[in-house]
């Protein structure tokens, strides 16, 4: 789910970024923290950064000495997404294998949905494959499915979440 | 039976349990079945268990017999009694999972983190895309690259005109226990019945007898304020 988070953060402006004073400085800090935000991508805490909603202030900055560039103490808040055990969601289905599905929902881009967590469903191979159950209902590519998702797994190196998504249980299953 | 899915994901072995499973007749309903006549029934189901049986998810434990989370110790689940769940052809191992799949979100996040709604964050999202036009000329503006995704995903899931509406009618249900991320998940999957409520949030499946009448009143509520498509 998407979350409102409230953030601690240091920007750091380079020296030569400190001619400018008032608003010119404000600006520079801002635009550095969008910057520095935006190659974030995501955190294990807070999931994906999604986008910066307010500067709640800015601190006073302090003069590094060897560098002579400054990092200001600035506190924002942002909204970002994660995925939680338990939670329903919503995914579209991008490839179809025959022990399951690979779905994206939002930022998440490898969710993955085992044939022995869509029950009642087989696979049909064949050129476009698909899994469908006895009552026709189908899941295929570009179908959007509602699942809960039963566990996540943070990639530090990739700095990307994947999940282990299920179809068992009441009001789940692919959606019109 | 050990299939390995792409990614190093370590898929669920079902192997027979060796358990005794003493339940009562299985309800093997299908997913969207309305499940209103069972669930007047409280059920134990009661499994004298020797060794879990394997469910192999290989995700935080390195282990493949890892029990990924499951609170479970050995001996009789006296929990039982939580009728509502699906279980599948009578498959002890899914009905366990079932119940330990309740959302814990506020447990886990640190103080400062509030749960949005689909709905809210749609709002916000948009407004920050359309200041954007007008930023973008100014090219040492950066965005995200989660962001457009995010927001089309928020736009899809953003079922209501309204979100501080939601809010409001959705905040009656704090006084009964609900936390704020569990309505944010009745929000976001915008339920018709309350059936459908207590079979997804399967956390307030403890508070049913409390919550069923408040919860109808809330999703009458709910469907008024629902965008036309």
């Amino acid at each position: 789910m998407f979350l409102k988070v409230q953030l601690p953060w240091n920007v750091i402006i380079p020296a030569d970024g400190l001619g400018a004073e008032g608003l010119m400085l404000q600006k520079a800090i801002v635009v550095r923290l969008l910057d520095d935000f935006a190659c974030k991508k995501a955190t294990k805490d807070l999931g994906y950064f999604i986008a910066v909603t307010t500067l709640e202030s800015i601190g006073d900055g302090k003069v590094r000495q060897n560098t002579g560039d400054v990092p200001f103490p600035v506190v924002f808040s942002g909204i970002t997404f994660k995925m939680f055990r338990g939670e329903i969601l919503e995914g579209v289905v991008h490839k179809i294998l025959k022990h399951g599905v690979f779905l994206r929902c939002g930022p998440v881009q490898n969710i993955y949905l085992s044939h022995l967590k869509m029950p009642d469903y087989h696979y049909v191979p064949g050129e476009n494959a698909i899994f469908m159950n006895d009552k026709h209902s189908k899941i295929e590519k570009d179908v959007v499915v509602r699942f809960i998702v039963i566990g996540t797994k943070w990639l530090e190196a990739e700095r990307e979440f994947q999940a282990l998504v299920s179809l068992e249980g009441d009001y789940l299953g692919p959606v019109s | 039976m050990s299939e390995k899915g792409g990614k190093g994901f370590s898929l669920p072995t079902k192997t027979t349990p060796k358990s005794a499973l003493k339940s009562t007749p299985a309800s093997a309903t299908a997913r969207h079945d309305d499940n209103s006549a069972k669930s007047k029934r409280g059920r134990k189901v009661q499994f004298g268990m020797e060794g879990l049986p394997n469910l192999g998810f290989n995700f935080s434990s390195p282990k493949s017999d890892g029990k990924f989370a499951i609170p479970v110790g050995k001996g009789d689940w006296a929990k039982g009694g939580k009728g509502e769940k699906v279980v599948n052809g009578g498959k002890a191992p899914v009905a366990k999972e079932a119940k330990s799949l309740e959302l814990r979100v506020e447990q886990e996040l640190p103080e400062n983190v509030k749960c949005l709604m689909d709905c809210e964050a749609a709002n916000i999202l948009e407004g920050i895309q359309e200041q954007m036009v007008m930023l973008s000329q100014d090219s040492t503006i950066k965005l995200p690259e989660s962001f457009h995704l995010g927001l089309q995903y928020a736009k899809t899931r953003s079922y209501y005109t309204n979100p501080q509406s939601v809010r409001r009618v959705l905040e009656a249900l704090s006084k009964y226990g609900v936390s704020y991320s569990e309505i944010c998940v009745i929000a976001n999957t915008c339920p018709e019945t309350v059936d459908e409520v207590f079979a997804l949030v399967r956390s307030l499946e403890a508070k049913k007898s409390r919550l069923s009448e408040p919860l109808k009143d809330v999703l009458d509520e709910l469907g008024k304020l629902k965008k036309s498509t």
